[in-house]
């Protein structure tokens, strides 16, 4: 075999240490005989020592504190969802369980109906309910075009988290959110997208959690009630959200 | 209750904000960027194989947030300025040495390659991610990657005068 034999990925393969001991063999048994092929092998090992030894000095570069802090909150908002998902003690389908917020604590109101379509025994309030006036709260509606499951934003008045992306039975991709207000309020909402924008669906008041209340498994059945009713599929995994989402654009 | 995944991906922000800023070369995009990776992998966990190593799970998941945002931009007419150059490496006067003067000269040489050849250059050889790894990252061909690589190796060579 000669150095012509030998392309050009071989031997950046070779420089890469990227090639089975068979390779590897060719390649040197080429490089004691054949000088040239010494010299296209140097352009290889050459610019690896270079990326190399640049990528040692950018390693230096300190990470940015906001980057680091950032992330850390992503982290702990992510905790609390997981631990809370964990102490909500009912057998339900798999398909929310991980996204469930502790929120929806003890005594829920349902404060939002689909076409009056009654779902728990809950008193029913009517929609100028001033907590139903959050899903009309200034910058929601952006929120919900743009951030992924998982995300959380402030908005007038409180902060956003989404829980989870879906479509309901006719396709209309659907969001399910909490708004936190400072008044400890957190509202469970389900809002689906049309031509108009965002309709709110579903909106659930829960007291913020204290630490002492879990949810009774009746109001979290209420929800899965209502996303059996509109033909909820799974969440979306997030390539599928995002691809969604940038369709609202 | 900071576990291993939590630690690793803590671990993986230096390396995340190199491959952002690599990508959009604007140090406050690639912040976002980190971010916008950080929630999408902690929301995506349970589709974490720990058997696999985890830089590469999250440089797919930066770079496809980094085509999402691309793609919004474009559609809403925003020019993405890409004439800033990465912020200096090392303030420290007396450690302003060789080594980083060619770092800025091999810096100014990838920044003047194509994206497709600087991405698989920085992925193989600033974060040390095999051929197979970078062709998962990318969701291109092993052959793709070695092309591209090899033809940003020989240019990069040329503007280095290394020959």
């Amino acid at each position: 075999m000669t150095g012509t034999d030998i392309d050009d990925e071989m031997l950046m393969a070779y420089a890469d240490g990227e090639l089975d001991e068979h390779d590897a063999a060719r390649v040197e048994a080429v490089l004691s005989d054949d000088p040239s092929i010494v010299t296209r092998l140097a352009v290889f090992s050459r610019t690896r020592e270079a990326l190399v030894s640049a990528a040692a000095v950018r390693r230096a570069d300190p990470l940015p504190g906001q980057v680091l802090s950032r992330a850390q909150v992503a982290i702990e908002t992510a905790a609390d969802l997981e631990s809370d998902a964990k102490v909500v003690p009912l057998a339900r389908p798999d398909r929310r369980l991980r996204f469930l917020p502790m929120s929806l604590a003890a005594s829920l109101a349902v404060v939002g109906f689909l076409g009056g379509y009654v779902l728990s025994p809950y008193a029913r309030v009517e929609p100028q309910d001033p907590r139903f006036a959050i899903l009309g709260t200034t910058g929601l509606s952006e929120e919900l075009d743009r951030l992924p499951a998982g995300g959380r934003a402030a908005i007038e008045g409180g902060e956003v988290a989404i829980i989870a992306s879906f479509r309901d039975a006719t396709g209309a991709l659907c969001r399910e959110f909490e708004v936190d207000s400072p008044d400890a309020t957190t509202v469970v909402s389900v809002a689906c997208r049309s031509q108009a924008g965002w309709d709110p669906k579903l909106a659930v008041v829960a007291p913020a959690d204290d630490g002492t209340q879990y949810a009774p498994a009746s109001s979290l059945e209420t929800l899965d009630a209502y996303l059996a009713a509109i033909g909820a599929s799974a969440p979306l995994p997030i390539e599928e959200e995002a691809a969604a989402l940038d369709d609202l654009l | 209750m900071t576990n291993s995944f939590e630690r690793d991906l803590i671990a993986a922000l230096p390396a995340l904000r190199r491959y952002a800023l690599s990508l959009c070369r604007k140090s406050d995009i690639a912040d976002d960027l980190v971010q916008t990776c950080v929630e999408r992998a902690l929301a995506a966990r349970v589709r974490y194989d720990p058997g696999e190593r985890l830089d590469p799970w999250l440089f797919r998941i930066l770079r496809n947030a980094w085509l999402d945002m691309t793609r919004r931009m474009v559609t809403r007419g925003t020019e993405i300025d890409v004439t800033e150059t990465p912020e200096a490496a090392i303030q420290d006067g007396a450690r302003v040495t060789e080594a980083v003067l060619f770092l800025h000269e091999t810096e100014r040489a990838m920044a003047a390659l194509p994206d497709d050849q600087r991405e698989v250059l920085h992925l193989v050889c600033f974060e040390e991610l095999s051929y197979a790894e970078t062709a998962e990252v990318l969701g291109i061909p092993k052959g793709t990657v070695m092309s591209r690589l090899a033809r940003a190796r020989i240019a990069l060579a040329e503007r280095l005068g290394i020959n």
